[in-house]
């Protein structure tokens, strides 16, 4: 199975809530998990340096590629159970060959921020275009990033209220949301996942990330 | 807390599924070139050392290529009248060089 983590707009926390799924898919679901890097910031080589350099334990099964991203996906896709493919943070050519070839596609985003928002619109339109055209076993999810934690808080009720109540022109939103919490960038600056670290208020971290795969069927429930 | 602040925005382009489209459409529609790149024609014509130098020369004292060179060069015709202009060019044709091989001293 092959899953692409991406969005149209950079700064989403794409690249740190991929290490946590990464981690948690190579320690808690029993698979074989690869890593492609196709965006040329090499955020997860930098966190994976970073990893190897400090003796951290298991390694990652990490590849990179920038150009035949198809082709280097369909054969890791052939050795491995799941490939976890990270592209640009931006409608990128990269980008487009990675959602060519995604099983799934899961795209984060702050139900607080309009300029992040503002980009979906167009995303959408590319996973249809994609659905119709090159890649009809596409499936798609949104999935709520950053959520404030105040009990009071309400955006990202209305944010999942409002693209239910209009489902044709949106993607389906994950019911688990990912809130925002200090252990994922501690985590990532260590060259950790939230699994592997241990801060007060680090389970609830663990929590969302598991609960999000269960969601999405890549973790036995 | 509770106020509203933002709203979801659909995009024109869901109204435009292409399913023909292949992925080489695809990946072209995300590239990003210069438009610039698609009107430039390159030519090929003959030039003396010595015009080449003079480009050269320009192009350094200027810091700019040596298109800009002669883009500089037709831009003054442009600002001459059109009796000076004519002048000029009928004398750089009168020296233009014959191109082919050097006569052979019998």
């Amino acid at each position: 199975m092959i899953i692409l983590v991406g969005s149209h707009k950079g700064g989403v926390g794409k690249s740190t809530i991929y290490i946590h799924l990464l981690m948690c898919l190579i320690l808690k679901s029993g698979k074989r998990i690869a890593a492609l890097e196709c965006d040329d910031q090499h955020s997860i080589k930098d966190w994976l340096d970073d990893r190897r350099g400090s003796g951290i334990m298991p390694d990652v099964d990490y590849y990179e590629c920038y150009h035949d991203i198809p082709a280097m996906a369909r054969k890791l896709d052939k050795k491995y159970d799941i490939v976890l493919l990270d592209a640009p943070g931006r409608r990128s050519p990269e980008f487009s060959k990675c959602l060519s070839v995604a099983d799934l596609f899961i795209s984060l985003v702050d139900p607080s921020s309009q300029i992040e928002i503002n980009t979906l619109g167009l995303m959408v339109a590319d996973v249809r275009q994609y659905q119709a055209s090159v890649n009809k076993q596409l499936q798609a999810v949104l999935v709520m990033n950053r959520c404030d934690t105040h009990p009071a808080d309400q955006d990202a009720s209305n944010f999942r209220r409002d693209i239910e109540a209009d489902q044709d022109n949106w993607l389906p939103v994950a019911r688990q949301r990912i809130y925002q919490r200090k252990p994922y960038k501690r985590a990532y600056n260590l060259g950790l996942s939230v699994h592997e670290y241990n801060e007060r208020g680090v389970n609830m971290a663990r929590g969302e990330i598991e609960l999000l795969l269960k969601e999405l069927n890549l973790l036995a429930a | 807390m509770n106020k509203r602040t933002t709203k979801l925005k659909v995009s024109p382009a869901l109204g435009k599924i292409d399913e023909t489209k292949t992925l080489r459409d695809l990946v072209s529609e995300t590239s990003h070139r210069p438009a610039s790149g698609s009107v430039i024609t390159r030519v090929n014509f003959p030039l003396l050392d010595e015009d080449i130098a003079k480009f050269d020369q320009y192009s350094e004292e200027y810091f700019a290529l040596r298109i800009s060179v002669l883009r500089a060069g037709l831009m003054a015709l442009e600002r001459m009248s059109e009796d000076q202009r004519a002048e000029l060019i009928r004398e750089a044709e009168l020296r233009r060089p014959k191109p082919g091989r050097k006569p052979i001293k019998k």
